[in-house]
């Protein structure tokens, strides 16, 4: 074999090995003969990072950028996608942080990730790690452009506003000036009087130190002090006497309380004034009474309706003493089954169905109460005219005092009277066995209220109006 | 004028498409039997291996020389880190392709013009023929392969020597280790730069050989032909090789864009 054929041969193999090893060390620093494992993370801006960019764990070298995926909405981030070796799996983790960073002031783009924490989970295959915004510089040269400008805008306008606040301190400074120039005169007058009356009050002073005048006497002579000291001690002497008075009163009203002191005397007096007085009031009453019974003023308590039923007989009261042209006797009969029953005493009292239908009964005549006077009449059809007396008497009473402690109704206006049994204008005719409420009303003032009916209750009690 | 520059126009392209149909034809007949592998093996050695040394040597004398100039750049900037990785991407995507086409084209070029119009002018070509032997297959077909061939291999072995070149320029400076130096170099290489950049050269051995062997094989006027046939040769295949370079990086770019 000739020297050309092995010098061809070697010449070629050679180049292949050279062409080779460089395409070797191309594969080997893109780590083409690793294993490797995918990974992902996300920017809203990529900052120049391209395909092929290499990736680095920690500082080292550990891969490249294989895919950039376009985001589908502005909403959306930029999706690396990046294949890094195998060996450094463990150290990126779920919370590492992918940053895009510069290699150098004019080297290429790298993505660094950075090591996750202990704890943290080993990040899966195809999984996504966060991703940190790149530091972009034209951005922040935006940013201190638009500063810049702002500040210069701020500058200016404090500038205007500087100027306009000197020309005004200016114009200020110069008003005050002539104004302290105008004032000049004026303080100089105040001092010359303020000059003055130094002089005056040093002279004043001297004066009073010297002894003249009033202050000055105050000031210098005793007199006035010797004088003080006089009413001061006549203050004190007053002040015995004042404590000796009080005393003294203190010790007049235990006497006054006592029972032996002068209290017992004015006490008596005091009850031989009541006795005189009320001996007035009752000479008042009698006066009074007389009064009603005289013809001239007689009419005048009549229609007042102030009259004595004791003092009428019942005829009298039968023949309608108590009624005169306008005035008229308005009666609720009430029959005694219903109101009365006889107690373990023996005598009669009310039965909770009595002082029901009194209740309804005096509702009637509420409306014309107290202005009107309420006669409760007493009626009694058994036993001996004396017998029907006592008895109609009775219930009379009883009936009154149960209205005027239940309506709280005023005494001189509600009054009694026992009529026996003969009752002419009654429901059962001529005669009646329990009690009337009577009630004496000026016609003008007559309103008739029919009583109302509640169940159970009986036809003996009745309403009507009874003239004559 | 216009009538003479015109003329010298349609000269031009009547020139250029001879040269065309030329290489056409060599590639038609490079395809088929016989192969002469004996004469592309012994024209592989005369092209390759004997261009070797002049390759290397440049291409280690580039590498020193770019790698002071880039250090003399970067350093103004404090990226003294990115020489071994500029100095790489810089023979190995252009200077390293174009030089080496550019040396071989005026050291074979100029051997096979020389060569192919001596044999011309003094009918040995005609000789060929005239013992039934295809001088154009024989001739220039082995040597269009052989140069298409050892472009490739002259350019890695430029690529190599400079980077060589670069390293030695760096580790006197900076002291920086071999295996360093080499990882970033290739910090920044892609597969993308090398073999684009690398079997574009074939297209530059097609040119240096078509050429050469076309002008070779149409030299006239004795002596003094071959002369002029050697010194068109150089010149011819150099601006092709720059013109197509031209158009091979765009080409290259469109193929595979820069990232």
């Amino acid at each position: 074999m000739s020297a050309k054929v092995i010098g061809a041969g070697a010449f070629v193999v050679i180049g292949a090995l050279l062409f080779t090893a460089a395409l070797f060390l191309i594969g080997e620093r893109r780590m083409l003969f690793d294993d490797r494992f995918e990974l992902y993370t996300e920017f809203a801006k990529l900052g120049q990072l391209e395909v092929g960019a290499v990736v680095r764990v920690a500082g080292m070298d550990a891969g490249e950028v294989t895919e950039v995926i376009v985001p589908a909405s502005p909403a959306d981030k930029f999706r690396v996608r990046m294949e890094v070796r195998d060996n450094l799996h463990q150290l990126v983790r779920t919370d590492s942080i992918a940053s895009v960073q510069t290699e150098g002031l004019v080297g290429g783009i790298f993505l660094s990730i950075a090591t996750g924490s202990e704890g943290a989970p080993v990040v899966p295959e195809k999984g996504t790690i966060p991703g940190r915004e790149p530091f972009v510089l034209a951005d922040v040269l935006e940013q201190a452009s638009e500063t810049f400008e702002q500040v210069a805008m701020t500058v200016d306008k404090i500038s205007g506003d500087l100027e306009t606040t000197i020309a005004r301190v200016e114009v200020a400074t110069k008003d005050a000036h002539q104004l302290f120039i105008d004032i000049t005169p004026q303080i100089k007058s105040i001092a010359e009087n303020g000059s003055r009356m130094s002089a005056d009050t040093r002279q004043v002073i001297a004066g009073i130190q010297a002894g003249e005048g009033t202050l000055g006497k105050l000031i210098k002579d005793d007199t006035l002090y010797v004088r003080a000291r006089e009413v001061a001690d006549e203050a004190q002497v007053a002040m015995a006497n004042v404590r000796q008075v009080s005393d003294e009163a203190r010790r007049a009203i235990a006497d006054f309380r006592s029972e032996d002191g002068p209290a017992k005397g004015m006490f008596a007096h005091v009850r031989v004034t009541l006795g005189q007085t009320r001996d007035v009031v009752a000479n008042m009453a009698d006066v009074t009474e007389a009064m009603k019974h005289n013809f001239l003023l007689r009419g005048f308590f009549n229609r007042r309706g102030y009259f004595d039923l004791d003092a009428i007989s019942p005829a009298q009261y039968r023949a309608g003493v108590l009624e005169n042209g306008k005035r008229k006797a308005m009666r609720i009969w009430l029959g005694s089954p219903v109101l009365f029953q006889t107690a373990a005493s023996g005598a009669e009292e009310l039965t909770d169905d009595g002082r029901a239908r009194i209740d309804a009964a005096i509702t009637t005549f509420l409306e014309h109460l107290p202005t009107s006077p309420l006669v409760i009449e007493g009626y009694a059809s058994d036993g001996s005219e004396g017998d029907r007396y006592r008895v109609s008497r009775q219930r009379a009473g009883i009936v009154r005092e149960y209205v005027l402690g239940r309506f709280g109704l005023t005494a001189n206006n509600t009054g009694y009277i026992a009529l026996a049994g003969n009752a002419v204008a009654s429901p059962s005719g001529d005669h009646w066995d329990g009690v009337a409420l009577t009630l004496f009303i000026d016609l003008e003032d007559l309103k008739f209220v029919p009583q109302p009916r509640s169940a159970g209750v009986p036809a003996v009690v009745s309403t009507k109006v009874i003239s004559k | 004028m216009v009538e003479r520059t015109g003329l010298a126009i349609l000269a031009f392209l009547g020139w250029v498409g001879e040269v065309s149909l030329f290489g056409l034809r060599a590639m038609r007949e490079a395809f088929r039997p016989p192969f002469e592998f004996a004469e592309i093996t012994r024209q592989l050695y005369e092209v390759g291996w004997r261009s070797a040394p002049l390759i290397a040597t440049s291409g280690f004398s580039i590498g020193v020389v770019l790698s002071m100039h880039t250090r003399a750049s970067l350093e103004r900037f404090g990226a003294e880190a990115m020489i071994p990785a500029g100095l790489t991407i810089a023979l190995i995507r252009e200077t390293g392709p174009l030089v080496t086409a550019l040396l071989v084209s005026g050291r074979v070029g100029a051997g096979i013009g020389a060569e192919l119009g001596a044999m011309k002018v003094t009918e040995q070509i005609d000789a060929l023929e005239a013992v039934a032997v295809d001088s154009f297959k024989y001739l220039a077909v082995t040597r269009i392969i052989a140069c298409i061939l050892a472009l490739p291999i002259l350019t890695t072995i430029t690529n190599v020597c400079g980077i060589l070149g670069g390293y030695l320029a760096e580790t006197s400076i900076s002291g920086m280790s071999l295996e360093l130096y080499f990882s970033r170099a290739f910090a920044v290489v892609e597969f993308s730069d090398l073999i684009p950049s690398t079997l574009k050269t074939m297209v530059f051995g097609m040119i240096i050989g078509t050429v050469a062997c076309y002008l070779g094989f149409t030299t006239t006027q004795g002596t003094e032909g071959v002369g002029r046939t050697s010194t068109r040769s150089v010149v011819m295949s150099s601006i092709l090789i720059i013109l197509a370079n031209v158009v091979l990086v765009r080409l290259i770019f469109f193929l595979f864009p820069p990232v």
